[in-house]
């Protein structure tokens, strides 16, 4: 009886809850104007590359009042295909009145996740997003062209990822944002392929050293738009 | 009004609760330690188990339809290959290693010879995407099965969920190998207080703690952690073992220890195997310095071993086959499933 009587007054305070939750959206953007992908499909002048693949993972995302930690998002993985606009917009949900200075999260999945086996929905490796002949997923996987990269038809893939030891690749971003419900993050490119040497980098493919290296310059490529 | 409406509501979600509930539980024999395989994440059931064992044994999961697990894993030799040193797959081509006895997995973190593999659930996707092994993709066989007759309703009766997903397919494929437990050969009758070994049996038993126990640890015969048997690395295959993963030179050589239980139906011997008989695995045992790990060190010890001791080792050694596992029907070929349709 007594059980009975607290799973009630649990699901009806769940209703209530979930009748005053805040909704933040957390968009994704490829160009500064926000317009879209552009130039990640034609190499011009400007930029000497195109991309036909860009996906990261976006995981543990959290929200900070000052130094304090407001909100912990309940999913703890987000798989951005910069080619599927609706892959993002993340949608997070917090309770009524929790307002925000800092949003801080993972590029990449953490440890945890990569030995805690067959996982589904974003992280179901049928997303291409794990690989296959050692276990530990992709956090970060870009592939396409560059104009001065000496490889066949000038192609290069990033596939970063690693999380043991010594070739632990996971990023923590920590951005300042404004308390509002839309937070637009701008994804700058440019950057990524600022901080490599195209020519005698331009594959690289499972945990190593240069896997962390390159790891360690994504936090730059996100700001707040 | 809302509220009865609210206590039907929770009565018949309790009601399916218990209703799905996930019935199946592994048998471990006391004297075996705990599994290592987290179940709470992949409860077994009835229906999983036997839709893991119907994608086990069905070729669809490679690229041209004509290789399944079951080609490389019989269960005839305790899911091993015997026919090859180096395992065989699509295109006829030839892998690097010998493909491992396949039982007593729910007590292992790590797969492949190098350990390559972090969890049972994600092994399958080495395999079904290795080109020389089945040459095929995990996305491409979830649209392959749910483009079956077969497939979605056994995944409905598994899943509750007639979609098929990657995650689906690795834990049922997950929930059959788990059960394939070997833990009845004539070692485990005595365990068990049901026999008694013969006395040179005893005298192999006893050789084997002395020199081989450290490694291949009973009751499961395997401590199944990485080490330096004193094989010597063949030129042309160029097979580092864990180093190959963790580019760390103190792993270089280690090589997953694999079990002692059925050598009978597992040979041959060896990551690459290298040897067809036992006889010839306790040649190169006979006078060696091989490394075991004691805390974080790895401490060498000698083993050697007189021709009279490699009788009694041998005589030992025998009673780690288990005839019961090899010829258990519940894990062979599922006809009743995989012949009636397709
Ligand atoms: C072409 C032959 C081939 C096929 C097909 C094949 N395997 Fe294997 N299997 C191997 C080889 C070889 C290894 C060892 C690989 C290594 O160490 O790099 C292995 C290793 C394994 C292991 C790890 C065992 C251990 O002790 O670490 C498991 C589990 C396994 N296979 C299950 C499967 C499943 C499930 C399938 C079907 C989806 C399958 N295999 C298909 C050859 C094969
Ligand atoms: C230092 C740890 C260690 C000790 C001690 C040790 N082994 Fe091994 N054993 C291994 C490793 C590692 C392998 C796999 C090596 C490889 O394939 O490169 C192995 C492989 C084997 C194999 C081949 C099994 C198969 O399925 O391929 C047999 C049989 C074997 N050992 C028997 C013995 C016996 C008998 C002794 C005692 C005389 C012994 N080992 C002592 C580590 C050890």
């Amino acid at each position: 009886m007594r059980l009975t009587l607290s799973l009630l007054i649990l699901s009806l305070g769940s209703v209530l809850l979930a009748q005053q939750n805040r909704v933040c959206t957390l968009n994704f953007k490829t160009n500064d104007d926000g317009t879209g992908s552009t130039h990640m499909k034609k190499r011009s002048a400007e930029t000497p590359y195109t991309i036909h693949t860009f996906q990261f993972y976006v995981s543990n995302i959290q929200l900070f009042n000052e130094s304090e930690l407001v909100h912990t998002c309940e999913k703890t993985a987000f798989l951005v295909d910069v080619f599927d606009s609706e892959s993002l917009s993340l949608i997070i949900e917090m309770p009524y009145r929790t307002s925000y200075t800092h949003i801080k999260f993972n590029i990449g999945v953490d440890s945890v996740t990569n030995v805690s086996g067959a996982l589904g929905n974003d992280l179901d490796p049928t997303k291409g997003m794990y690989w296959t002949w050692q276990s530990g997923y992709i956090n970060f996987k870009i592939e396409g062209s560059h104009v001065n990269c000496p490889s066949r038809n000038n192609q290069f893939q990033f596939h970063l990822g690693g999380y043991r030891h010594p070739f632990n690749a996971l990023q923590t971003v920590q951005l300042s944002v404004k308390n509002s419900d839309v937070i637009n993050i701008g994804i700058l490119l440019d950057a990524f392929f600022d901080h490599i040497d195209i020519r005698s980098t331009h594959h690289v493919m499972s945990p190593t050293n240069i896997s962390v290296q390159l790891s360690n310059q994504l936090p730059k490529l996100f700001t707040v738009l | 009004m809302k509220l009865k409406s609210t206590i039907i509501l929770i009565s018949i979600s309790i009601y399916f609760m218990g209703f799905f509930t996930d019935d199946v539980k592994l048998h471990r024999p006391v004297y075996f330690p705990d599994f290592k395989y987290d179940f709470n994440k992949n409860p077994l059931s009835e229906g999983k188990i036997a839709l893991g064992r119907a994608l086990f044994y069905d070729p669809i999961l490679s690229r041209d339809g004509t290789i399944s697990c079951a080609s490389c894993h019989s269960p005839f030799n305790a899911f091993a290959h015997t026919d090859h040193d180096l395992s065989h797959g699509f295109n006829d081509s030839i892998g690097t290693r010998n493909a491992p006895a396949l039982f007593n997995l729910a007590w292992q973190n790590h797969f492949m010879w190098d350990g390559a593999i972090n969890h049972l659930d994600m092994q399958a996707l080495a395999p079904i995407s290795h080109p020389g092994e089945m040459g095929e993709s995990i996305s491409n066989v979830v649209y392959k099965l749910q483009h079956t007759t077969l497939y979605p309703p056994l995944f409905y009766e598994a899943f509750c969920d007639s979609v098929i997903t990657g995650e689906f397919l690795l834990k049922a494929l997950s929930q059959f190998q788990l059960t394939l437990i070997s833990a009845n050969s004539k070692y485990d009758k005595m365990k068990r207080g049901e026999i008694e070994f013969s006395e040179q049996e005893i005298k192999g038993y006893n050789l084997f703690k002395q020199n081989c126990n450290s490694c291949h640890a009973e009751p499961l015969f395997s401590t199944y952690d990485f080490a330096f048997n004193n094989l010597p690395v063949d030129p042309v295959l160029r097979d580092f073992g864990r180093s190959m993963i963790t580019h760390q030179a103190v792993d270089s050589l280690l090589f997953k220890i694999p079990s002692l239980r059925n050598l009978q139906y597992t040979y041959p011997y060896m990551h690459d195997g290298r040897f067809d008989h036992l006889n010839q695995v306790l040649a190169h045992y006979e006078n060696t310095v091989v490394l075991q790990k004691a805390g974080d060190k790895r401490i060498p010890k000698s083993i050697h071993l007189s021709s009279i001791d490699k009788i009694d080792l041998s005589t030992f050694l025998l009673t780690l086959n288990d005839d019961d596992f090899v010829l258990n029907k519940k894990h062979q070929f599922p006809r009743d499933i995989l012949l009636s349709n397709n």
